[in-house]
Formats: structure tokens, C-alpha cells, sequence
């Protein structure tokens, strides 16, 4: 893969989604099929995104790192900078169509298939990291504790790296 | 300001977006709390990265298009530099023992944390689809489920299962809205 490729496929792949980590099926998708990024790749990326400073999408600066070194980070960073600016037109259009019930409905069914193919990315990565009963423990007790949000997010992933280290002697 | 919130910003984009309604709304009463309710509910529709798209809300309504760019240079550079630093120092450790076995518990978290705010996020719209009845929510998890096998089956078609799932939805809000018009045209 080329670098313009490269950065037209962290464009595309902002410019079609939504969020920090909705990016991630479209990413994964499109750099694992090319062999330019394995799983166990966007596992760790997604890993050190979390306890970085800043938007929690800053994991993909994190991946064009392990990816492709300092210029992959800055490709990366520019291509998922750019697809926010489209806000400044779409602020003018979105008066006139965000009441419609279609076209709430719209972004809802979109946020629904989002879910179910972030569902399957997401176990992906999982099993990139080796799925056993205590990998299975540490994500049921992290998505419950994150569903709580009584603990900040680092201390969970604190947590999860000490209970790994301690299981794993 | 922005500078302050990108080395702040520890725990993710609810602590970054916590920082900027500090600075911002809070302190400085740059930016009132309706007109950061506004932007930030109008980011949520604008692809990318939502904190971005509010960065550049908030830098245009306070210095115009010199606003912008100070407000993603601020936010951006510390983070980005912190994240290639760590990442940089990830890759020259990674290969120790008790980092990969570290690593092992936080990719699980991740994918737990991952699964949990994907359930925060949806939980509005499927309330709302309740709200509207039963085959609004079946839909949505028709959707959900329908995804789930279509990613299974074709990974790298992603964007047609977003833009389905998406079709999908408004199509049966669209025969339903269709249909209770023409009951009570029919009643009147």
C-alpha cells in the first residue's frame, strides 16, 4: 500500500463513520486485508489510544506508529483531522432535516449496524490478545465497571494490567 | 486554553470533553451552556472525530477561521506528541515480559470498555425505539443482528452494512409514518 493509500484509507474511513472508535471496522476492514496491520496491531493501538491524553480516536495515531513508524502517525493524524471541518457546512443543513423522523431513523438504523459490526471487530481483537477464561473476566468486569463510570478509566485499565501480570506468574 | 485541555486530558474523550465545558462554558464564559449544547448535539451527526468537529465549532464561534486553528493546534499537539512518544516507547518494551503479560489485561479491558460504551451509546435510541413501539425496536435489532452476520460474512463491507442498517431504519420509520397518515385521513 502506497502512502497516499494509506492516508486516503484513514480519510475514508473518518469521513464514513463517526466517533472515536467508529472508524475501527472500516480501518480494520480495509488495513487487515491488505496485510498492512494485523489484529493483534489495532488491539495495542486501541490499548495505548486509552491511556493517552486527548480524544479517545487518537488511537489511530497510535496504529500509523506501529504501523508505519513517525510518517504513518502523521498521515494518520491528517486523515482523521480533516473530515470534522465538514461540520462548518453541515451546520447549515442540519436545521432544516434534524426533526425529520426519517432521518433520525436513519442515523439510528446506522448506529445499530454500527454496534453489531463493531460487536465482531471488537471479538477480533480479542481473540488477537488469546481468549481464555481470565481475558474474558478482565473484559466482563471492565465493561461492567465502565457501564457504573464510578472509576475513572485509567484506574480500570491499571487494574487490568496488574491483574494480567499477577495471573500470568 | 486548548494547550491546557490537550495535556489535561487524561481518560478518554468524556474527560476531554469535560475539560473544554470547563474552560470554555465554565471559566472563561466564552461559550454559553446552551450554545455548547447546541454544538456539541450538532457534532454528534458530522463524521470523524466528534471532539474535532467541536474544537472547530467552538475555535470558529470564538476567532473565526484563526480560532479553528489555534483550537485544533492546541488540543492536537500535546495529545498527538504524548500518544507517538508512548506508542514509540510500547514498541521498544513490548517485547518484555511482564509489558506483554500487562498488555494481555489491558486489550481485554479495552474491548470490555469498548462493548460498554457501545451499550451507553445506544441505550437512548433503543428507548426511543420502545417508545415508538414493538416493531421499531425489533427493527433495530434486526439491524443489529443482520450486521453481525454480514460483518461475519464480508468484512471488508463495512460501509454498505453502515449504509443498509442506516436505509433500513428510515425505510421502516418511513411506511410506518406513511401508514398512520393514511389511518387518519381514513378516520376523518
Amino acid at each position: 500500500m502506497t502512502d497516499p493509500v494509506y492516508f486516503l484509507t484513514f480519510l475514508k474511513a473518518s469521513l464514513l463513520s463517526s466517533g472515536g472508535a467508529g472508524n475501527l471496522p472500516i480501518l480494520h476492514a480495509d488495513l487487515t486485508s491488505n496485510r498492512v496491520a494485523t489484529s493483534g496491531q489495532f488491539a495495542e493501538a486501541l490499548a495505548i489510544g486509552q491511556i493517552s491524553p486527548g480524544p479517545s480516536g487518537l488511537w489511530t495515531v497510535s496504529l500509523g506508529y506501529l504501523t508505519r513508524g513517525l510518517p504513518g502517525s502523521i498521515l494518520a493524524a491528517v486523515g482523521i483531522t480533516l473530515p470534522p471541518f465538514t461540520i462548518l457546512a453541515l451546520r447549515h443543513a442540519y436545521g432544516t432535516v434534524r426533526d425529520h423522523p426519517v432521518a433520525l431513523a436513519f442515523m439510528r438504523g446506522l448506529n445499530f449496524a454500527l454496534a453489531g459490526v463493531s460487536i465482531v471487530v471488537l471479538i477480533a481483537v480479542l481473540r488477537s490478545a488469546g481468549i481464555n477464561s481470565t481475558s474474558i473476566l478482565i473484559a466482563t468486569a471492565a465493561g461492567g465497571l465502565g457501564l457504573v463510570k464510578r472509576i475513572p478509566v485509567l484506574g480500570i485499565f491499571a487494574a487490568a494490567a496488574l491483574a494480567a501480570v499477577v495471573m500470568a506468574r | 486554553m486548548w494547550t491546557a485541555v490537550g495535556i489535561q486530558s487524561f481518560g478518554g474523550g468524556s474527560a476531554t470533553l469535560a475539560l473544554i465545558r470547563k474552560a470554555f462554558v465554565d471559566s472563561s464564559g466564552l461559550v454559553t451552556p446552551e450554545e455548547f449544547s447546541r454544538d456539541w448535539g450538532l457534532v454528534q451527526i458530522a463524521p470523524g472525530i466528534n471532539l474535532f468537529a467541536l474544537t472547530i465549532l467552538i475555535g470558529r464561534r470564538t476567532g473565526g477561521a484563526a480560532g479553528i486553528a489555534v483550537g485544533l493546534i492546541g488540543l492536537l499537539t500535546p495529545s498527538i506528541a504524548a500518544t507517538i512518544v508512548l506508542t514509540a516507547l510500547y514498541a521498544h518494551i513490548a517485547q518484555v515480559p511482564w509489558v506483554h503479560a500487562a498488555l494481555r489485561g489491558i486489550v481485554p479491558a479495552t474491548v470490555g470498555i469498548g462493548i460498554a460504551m457501545g451499550i451507553q451509546t445506544l441505550a437512548p435510541s433503543a428507548s426511543e425505539a420502545k417508545r415508538e413501539g414493538v416493531f421499531p425496536l425489533l427493527t433495530c435489532i434486526a439491524i443489529l443482528l443482520a450486521a453481525v452476520l454480514a460483518e461475519r460474512a464480508a468484512p471488508t463491507a463495512v460501509v454498505f452494512i453502515l449504509i443498509a442498517g442506516g436505509l433500513l431504519g428510515a425505510c421502516e420509520t418511513a411506511i410506518r409514518l406513511r401508514r398512520s397518515e393514511s389511518k387518519s385521513e381514513g378516520t376523518q
